[in-house]
């Protein structure tokens, strides 16, 4: 038996055609208001909500994007990852990465994303803010951070500086610390005793099996959500028409 | 987004019998009004549990609106996505379109975003 449901409101009048928007854009928009998901406002919000956060990557501005995808309500934050991921997440764009940070706001998915995409050239940086911002993806963005590090070859003092340093990733910084000790043959295992003792757990590991040396900077990260460019007011994935409740989805392109 | 989504069938159904006095279907194929079929049709894909992966793909197909069809597509696999294997998981993510199916393969693809 199943509800035919009128989430959100008791309005059952029929819904209203959407009107193609030419070549994807949308008018500027007014606050909660976005065309293309008019049509689905009496919907509930989860129905809706998915509208706005597939348009999520064509609001303008961070101040567009916090208002819009504030209407977005379950789909919040997967509103705001889609906005941050693609160009403005790469190097080089015009958002900072604390701007990004914020725009991310709770969805640690997107603040791991970003981080990845944006590392910092010291590593210790890097762990720190994936300390700071990745909850519990944490440990895999210190993980990636020091795969990293190997694959930039430090060398004995490098090894040290971060050997010496505190850290929240013991495992992770002592592992790829004793995976440079014994394929790249310099330094030694040092620091806290956490770390200390899974370095000589690696280097054992990797004395052991030399050939595993070449595979430790060549495990996979993850993909990029949303590895398209987004256009200015442009449905996301590079969707051009808008969505037709009718029947025909959009042409192609939720965080 | 569970509690959500329950939240809102919760809220839907309430406001239904409320509204129309005709608070149920048998088979939302049977619905006429293609909109009204279509979100029939997303109120029963939120109802089912994980283990359900094969009527899923047999009902979503039948969404014709695609932002309905998506958001009771990606919504379910964000919902269960510990429990789904990971070829039927990608095979749920074909279900949707453009960035959205993007995403969907990259969360079936990733180890640290199904935990």
């Amino acid at each position: 038996m199943l509800s035919v449901g009128l989430l959100g409101g008791c309005d059952q009048g029929t819904t209203a055609p959407v009107t193609a928007p030419a070549d994807g854009e949308l008018p500027p928009l007014k606050p909660g208001e976005l065309p293309p998901c008019v049509p689905y406002q009496d919907m509930g919000e989860d129905i809706y909500g998915y509208c706005v956060y597939r348009f999520a990557v064509g609001f303008p501005t961070i101040e567009e994007m916090e208002r819009m995808c504030a209407e977005a309500g379950p789909w919040e934050e997967r509103c705001r990852h889609a906005w941050v991921a693609g160009d403005r997440m790469a190097l080089g764009s015009e958002f900072s990465k604390e701007d990004l940070l914020g725009a991310c706001g709770t969805n640690i998915d997107c603040t791991f994303e970003l981080l990845d995409a944006r590392p910092e050239a010291d590593a210790l940086i890097q762990l720190e803010l994936c300390r700071r911002h990745t909850g519990q993806h944490s440990p895999d963005c210190a993980g990636h951070a020091m795969q990293r590090w190997f694959e930039g070859g430090p060398d004995a003092a490098e090894i040290a500086r971060v050997l010496e340093a505190p850290t929240a990733f013991p495992h992770k910084v002592g592992y790829y610390a004793g995976a440079a000790v014994a394929c790249f043959g310099v330094g030694e295992c040092a620091g806290p005793e956490a770390v200390q003792k899974r370095c000589a757990v690696g280097v054992e590991k990797f004395q052991r099996e030399p050939q595993q040396c070449r595979h430790v900077g060549k495990l996979p990260m993850h993909q990029s959500m949303n590895p398209a460019p987004p256009r200015r007011n442009s449905a996301p994935g590079g969707t051009r028409g808008p969505p037709r409740p009718t029947g025909r989805p959009p042409a192609s392109g939720r965080p | 987004m569970a509690l959500a989504r329950l939240l809102g069938c919760i809220l839907g159904w309430t406001c239904l019998l409320g509204c129309t006095g005709e608070a149920t279907v048998e088979n939302c194929a049977d619905l006429t009004e293609p909109l009204a079929r279509d979100r029939c049709f997303h109120e029963e894909i939120n109802a089912l549990p994980a283990s359900e992966i094969a009527r899923l793909q047999t009902i979503a197909p039948q969404i014709t609106d695609a932002m309905i069809r998506g958001a009771a597509v990606s919504g379910w696999v964000a919902d269960h996505i510990a429990e789904i294997p990971g070829d039927q998981c990608q095979q749920l993510c074909q279900l949707l379109e453009g960035g959205d199916r993007g995403y969907c393969m990259r969360r079936c693809s990733s180890p640290h975003l199904q935990r």
